[in-house]
């Protein structure tokens, strides 16, 4: 049944607006909750603020990157994590779904779940992330292209590797999520696929050994979004490969993913009534 | 159309449930286990239920009731066997089926919790892509019979159980399914809000020719609205036929307990009197109770009414009290699964 000769695309596009925006009005039905929220996050963000400061005023550089190329990984893979957590919240609380069958729900509509399940909670509560990497953001690269380690044009490329990053992040969260399918609880993995690896790439990878470097650029992928392109366009070798191998590994990673994703869907065992 | 609107054959779900392991490192030990037990939830079910049918699906809890239920809207994927919904493959063709059904669970509300429940029927108009018309004349024609508009601008968090079920099965007519799948719609809600539901079910399946197959705990609801009842016990279809071949298969008693103004005697655990017109008709004293003056007597609906058996009783002595007690559902399958009863029974 197609009653609109609009595309599919179109069509899908329009109705995550709509639910997104039934969300986030189903969010302010609790005002002082949501202010709260807020209030807390621009604790964590001050916090988180000061430890990396003190870190950079301390050490002043960190395996030959100063502070402000430290300052621009840092942001791009912190507004990738943001993002992450503004689009696809509900994957990262996605053990709630399983452990209580909530996800029947998602199942019987006439899209596809993921549709239904990421437009159920797009969490502004959660912006902090994307506040702390524009922040970051806004005290490095006016630095950094002042003193010309990146012209404008490598600005703007630094700027989109955070929707990169999200994709990196966006996958790994989906196929942990789609561990839940067999495995039910995935609090502990996410740790271990998605926030301790988003942390370890806030610093350069120069300063792990060896195999988590190549860990953090294989399965668990999320320094590919940031650190790949960073060395190259802030001149620490590479080469224009760096740019072009991080979206086609993204790409791939996410599709593998959602490939997976389908397959665990075919798994779902519910729960009795 | 001769499609039957759902057609299963040796239907099978198996949910393999990992060992819990004991012993030394048990938790560590669970992790790498590849030892299951598996479940068979529905086993070699196999029928068909045509357009326009009214369908009653019964069972004791975890009989494989909503086993079946979700394999038919496509949430689950079953096992082994054939499934054809509305002409779809449920599991294959979940998307494009969906738009052709309806689901409710009585259990979980499909709406959104925090906003007005017109929101959510907006909402589900968008999401089924139900023009502007459409979603008018549909909110036109339920809003006065269930009584939507009682509750139109209040948050669905703040309804009662009854008016929730009545939005939840408005929400899910708004796309005009031609099935509609119910998982124990009356549960937890009293007499009246459950007429008023069934009333409602019985114009949707009549006037508006939607299939139904619904699921309960409740036999009254299945007495009152399907006409074709299927069980299920421990996986399996043990009975598929109409209400009354399932009453009279089952031949279940109905207890009648009646508290004298004074002990009557002559009346014994276990005797049997004739009663009604009918010569099979027979009243069996199933318990005295001295201290409360009570007796409670068992007879067939089939063969003695209600009021003959009240009126034979009434010539032990003055009546104070009477209560009825209908059999339950568990006692009906209990019934079909005793040796005798069981012959003959499916086909």
């Amino acid at each position: 049944m197609n009653p609109h000769n609009t595309s599919l695309f179109c069509r899908a596009l329009r109705l995550y607006v709509k639910l997104v925006g039934a969300s986030v009005r189903s969010r302010m039905q609790y005002p002082f909750d949501f202010i709260a929220s807020l209030l807390i996050q621009a604790v964590m963000v001050l916090y988180d603020f000061v430890l990396i400061a003190v870190i950079l005023w301390r050490f002043t550089s960190i395996a030959s990157w100063d502070i402000y190329e430290v300052g621009a990984l840092y942001a791009v893979s912190r507004l990738g994590f943001g993002l992450y957590r503004l689009f696809c919240n509900e994957l990262d609380r996605f053990e709630a779904y399983i452990v209580r069958g909530e996800f029947d729900s998602m199942l019987v509509r006439p899209w596809p779940s993921l549709l239904t399940l990421l437009s159920r909670n797009l969490d502004l509560g959660r912006m902090s992330w994307i506040v702390q990497g524009i922040g970051v953001m806004a005290v490095c690269l006016p630095a950094l292209l002042r003193r010309g380690s990146l012209d404008m044009w490598g600005a703007l490329m630094l700027l989109a590797c955070s929707v990169l990053s999200l994709a990196l992040f966006a996958a790994v969260g989906l196929a942990t999520a789609s561990a839940a399918f067999w495995i039910v609880r995935i609090e502990e993995l996410q740790v271990f696929t998605v926030h301790a690896p988003g942390t370890a790439s806030l610093y350069p990878l120069d300063i792990y050994p060896g195999w988590l470097r190549n860990l953090l650029l294989t399965v668990l992928p999320v320094g590919v979004g940031n650190y790949i392109p960073c060395v190259y366009l802030l001149g620490k070798g590479g080469s224009w490969l760096n740019l072009v191998v991080p979206p086609v590994w993204a790409a791939i990673c996410l599709l593998a993913a959602y490939r997976l994703w389908r397959l665990a869907e075919t798994r779902y065992h519910s729960t009795g009534s | 159309m001769d499609r039957p609107a759902i057609l299963a054959q040796q239907l099978e779900k198996t949910y393999n449930i990992p060992k819990k392991l004991t012993g030394k490192m048990a938790r560590l030990r669970q992790l790498v286990s590849r030892e299951v037990h598996s479940i068979r939830a529905v086993d070699n079910v196999s029928f068909s239920v045509q357009e326009g049918e009214f369908v009653g699906y019964i069972g004791p809890n975890g009989a494989g009731k909503s086993t079946t239920v979700k394999m038919l809207a496509g949430i689950l994927h079953p096992t082994s066997g054939k499934l054809l919904v509305n002409g779809l493959c449920p599991a294959n063709q979940r998307q494009q089926l969906a738009w052709h059904i309806g689901v409710v669970f009585g259990q979980r509300t499909q709406l959104w919790w925090d906003l007005p429940t017109r929101d959510s029927f907006e909402l589900l108009a968008a999401m089924y892509e139900v023009s502007r018309q459409q979603y008018s004349a549909w909110l036109e024609r339920f809003e006065q019979m269930l009584g939507l508009h009682e509750f139109l601008d209040v948050p669905v968090r703040r309804l009662s159980l009854g008016q929730r079920m009545r939005a939840d099965l408005a929400a899910a007519l708004l796309h005009r399914p031609a099935l509609l799948l119910l998982d124990e719609p009356t549960i937890g809600l009293d007499v009246i809000a459950k007429n008023r539901i069934r009333e409602f079910l019985r114009y949707v399946n009549a006037e508006e020719r939607v299939t139904i197959v619904l699921t309960s705990h409740d036999l009254r609801d299945i007495e009152q609205l399907c006409k074709r009842v299927m069980v299920i016990d421990h996986g399996n279809l043990v009975f598929d036929g109409s209400m009354s071949r399932l009453r009279q298969q089952a031949a279940l008693p109905t207890t009648l307990k009646v508290r004298y103004l004074s002990m009557p005697e002559h009346l014994y655990p276990g005797t049997h009197m004739g009663c009604g017109t009918s010569a099979q008709g027979i009243l069996r004293v199933l318990s005295i109770e001295p201290e409360s003056t009570s007796v409670s007597v068992q007879f067939d609906r089939n063969q003695v009414s209600a009021a003959e058996a009240l009126a034979r009783m009434h010539m032990f002595g003055e009546i104070v009290d009477i209560s009825m007690e209908e059999p339950l559902i568990e006692q009906v399958i209990r019934r079909l699964l005793e040796p005798e009863g069981k012959a003959g029974l499916l086909g």
